[in-house]
């Protein structure tokens, strides 16, 4: 009797300690074991933290014209060499981080928040509500983004070009060239790329809200919004976190080349995509311009690239290989 | 599957419809008419009221959205464009499509010939050495940017060894079926790094997709079941295993027209190609809205019914997938 006592004991010991291994401590552990997805990550800490301490980093300020200097090679002034308007390269490129990771986080936070809440409303009601709000999702899906996301920078580069706007669009235009001209990629990147996240987090919740632990919750009287919130939100998250990683090279990449054909960052903003710009034009004569963003901005895609690929492995146990 | 496709094309009617409406409101909103010419080459007004009569432009805006459609679906009339003031948005569009197209087709080509078979050797040697390879080979080729690639071969090809031509296009009109150059010696000089430029990342997604797929496949019981009943390993993979893994490759193709359609603005201004690419791009610095709502149009119109087409496709190879 007391032996099976203790077996029970025994055996609730280590339910209880299973349990504490949540589905994101295994992941991370698996993340941890997957060495390149863990040093993608590592480079990803290392660019922010350089991102938001290029100040101190930066030899020079991003902006900095020295036009005797213009074309410099790499020496022991400009460690990068400097552009065509004697601008320190390696300067710039710190600073080019900041664009880069900023799109790449807000597009995916937008993304990431707006999809989640949708989706999750969407499944969770069910009937006409679902009904309307998944046609609102499949016109959205019909439009090519990049085309609309194009259509949209042209409208907004018009706009602010001109003095005489009043009103909301001079506020939004004052906030877009206090960032550069970003908060416009921002705005258009935000705007569409939600769609497949709030399919993803509808898909889920329609498999999951039928399950017992979502019935239990209702039963003992939980509030809906808790029961959204609460139960459904942190068993869906992870394959939409991942989704939304596996996203982000694709942003980096759009704002990299709305700034290279002129519909991105505004000039002097050191948007890779306009330093690759810039660069190219000198490019039979300075070929060192171009090579450092573009190197930058390649590590970077790779980098989060590889981090996206480790997380579906840790999160998604059928596509470990 | 007619009433499928029936019921997609209805739908993508009102996308095309709202895409023309976006289209044509921002051309009106954008501040500045077409024959706004600033300084010395400015107009008298009398002439450019003339000109408005004359481009309908000083009727309601409903009567000139109506008029702009009609055009359009009638016509396939773009309007004029505001720099060259002698040709049409249909003269440049008309000159430089069939060029993109060229291009297009050639990547979207050189990336199912590399990106398919490099899946199937890396799915097939799961684990082993070539996967390793050719798995760290697709990610960084998809982690390249087509605007990284493409002065890098420009530089290093065209420049720096001087192999390859340094710009414009080999091929001239008049071409077969609008659009199939001469395979020239001339054609396939300038055609090599704008294709391998633009072709890389779409074999790189191509071989990753085609991995996965495969190795999902290979593990189904009726792959099983061929190997047991003793075909050999060929038919297995070639006859039972390849077929249904390249469903999900087909999906894709809907996403690659659109990263064929960036990268063709990006690989055509770096190559100097003068496609329709090249003209956005131009027209973009030049503030020449018409071209750049002309061509987003067309891009729209060719994004829209690729996606259609795919799905259409993917019904069509799987016969488990019934769209009702």
């Amino acid at each position: 009797m007391a032996v099976q006592q203790l077996d029970v004991q025994q055996v609730f010991a280590e339910r209880a300690q299973r349990r504490q291994r949540s589905p994101f401590a295994e992941a991370f552990s698996q993340l941890i074991r997957n060495r390149v997805a863990a040093a993608a990550g590592v480079f990803i800490i290392l660019l922010i933290v350089m991102a938001i301490s290029a100040d101190l980093i930066a030899p020079y300020g991003f902006d900095e014209t020295h036009f005797a200097d213009n074309y410099t090679l790499p020496g022991d002034a400009y460690p990068l060499g400097a552009d065509y308007l004697g601008r320190d390269i390696l300067s710039r490129t710190i600073y080019g981080a900041r664009v880069s990771l900023s799109v790449a986080f807000i597009a995916a936070g937008v993304s990431l928040f707006v999809g989640l809440v949708y989706g999750i409303v969407a499944g969770y009601a069910g009937g006409w509500v679902d009904n309307i709000m998944m046609r609102v999702v499949d016109f959205l899906y019909g439009l090519p983004v990049l085309i609309v996301v194009i259509l949209m920078q042209v409208y907004f580069k018009a706009v602010s070009r001109r003095a005489e706007i009043t009103g909301v669009l001079k506020t939004l235009v004052d906030i877009d060239n206090s960032l550069g001209g970003l908060f416009f990629v921002f705005v258009a990147l935000g705007l569409l790329n939600w769609i497949g996240m709030a399919r993803i987090a509808r898909g889920q919740v329609l498999s999951l809200k039928e399950r017992e632990f979502v019935e239990a919750a209702r039963a003992i009287g939980v509030t809906t919004p808790r029961v959204l919130f609460r139960h459904l939100l942190p068993n869906i998250l992870g394959p939409c976190i991942v989704s939304e990683t596996l996203a982000i090279p694709g942003y980096i990449m759009t704002e990299a080349f709305l700034s290279y054909i002129g519909l991105g960052a505004n000039p002097p903003t050191p948007s890779w995509g306009i330093m690759i710009n810039e660069g190219f034009q000198g490019i039979r004569s300075y070929p060192h311009i171009i090579l450092v963003p573009a190197a930058a901005l390649t590590l970077t895609v790779l980098a989060f690239n590889f981090l996206g690929d480790g997380l579906r492995d840790a999160f998604d146990p059928r596509m470990r290989t | 599957m007619a009433a499928y496709v029936v019921r997609r094309l209805f739908w993508s009617i009102p996308v095309l419809v709202a895409l023309l409406l976006a289209v044509f409101l921002l051309m009106q909103a954008i501040p500045g008419g077409p024959f706004d010419f600033a300084g010395e080459r400015s107009l008298p007004e009398a002439v450019i009221a003339n000109l408005e009569r004359r481009y309908g432009l000083d009727k309601p805006l409903h009567e000139q959205f109506a008029n702009y459609l009609k055009s359009i679906v009638l016509e396939g009339d773009l309007g004029p464009s505001f720099r060259q003031r002698n040709r049409s948005v249909n003269d440049i569009i008309g000159d430089s499509f069939p060029i993109s197209a060229q291009l297009g087709i050639l990547a979207i080509g050189l990336a199912l010939l590399i990106g398919i078979p490099a899946g199937i050797v890396a799915a097939l040697n799961h684990n082993r050495l070539p996967d390793y390879v050719a798995s760290f080979l697709a990610i960084l080729g998809v982690s390249i940017p087509a605007l990284v690639l493409g002065p890098v071969l420009y530089w290093l090809f065209a420049l720096k060894l001087g192999w390859l031509p340094v710009a414009l296009w080999g091929a001239e009109k008049p071409f077969f079926l609008g659009f199939l150059p001469m395979p020239t010696a001339k054609f396939i000089r300038h055609a090599i790094l704008p294709t391998v430029a633009l072709g890389t990342g779409m074999s790189a997604s191509i071989a990753r997709l085609t991995r996965a797929s495969l190795l999902q496949v290979i593990r189904e019981d009726y792959i099983r079941t061929a190997r047991a009943k003793g075909l050999r390993e060929r038919a297995v993979v070639v006859r039972h295993a390849l077929k249904n893994s390249l469903i999900p490759v087909v999906t894709v193709l809907g996403p690659m027209f659109a990263a064929v359609v960036t990268g063709t603005i990006v690989i055509e201004s770096v190559f100097g190609i003068p496609g329709m690419g090249k003209y956005f791009v131009q027209g973009i610095s030049n503030r020449d809205y018409p071209v750049i709502m002309g061509v987003t149009l067309i891009y729209a119109v060719i994004l829209v019914l690729s996606n259609l087409l795919v799905d259409i496709t993917y019904a069509w190879l799987d016969p488990r997938i019934r769209y009702s």
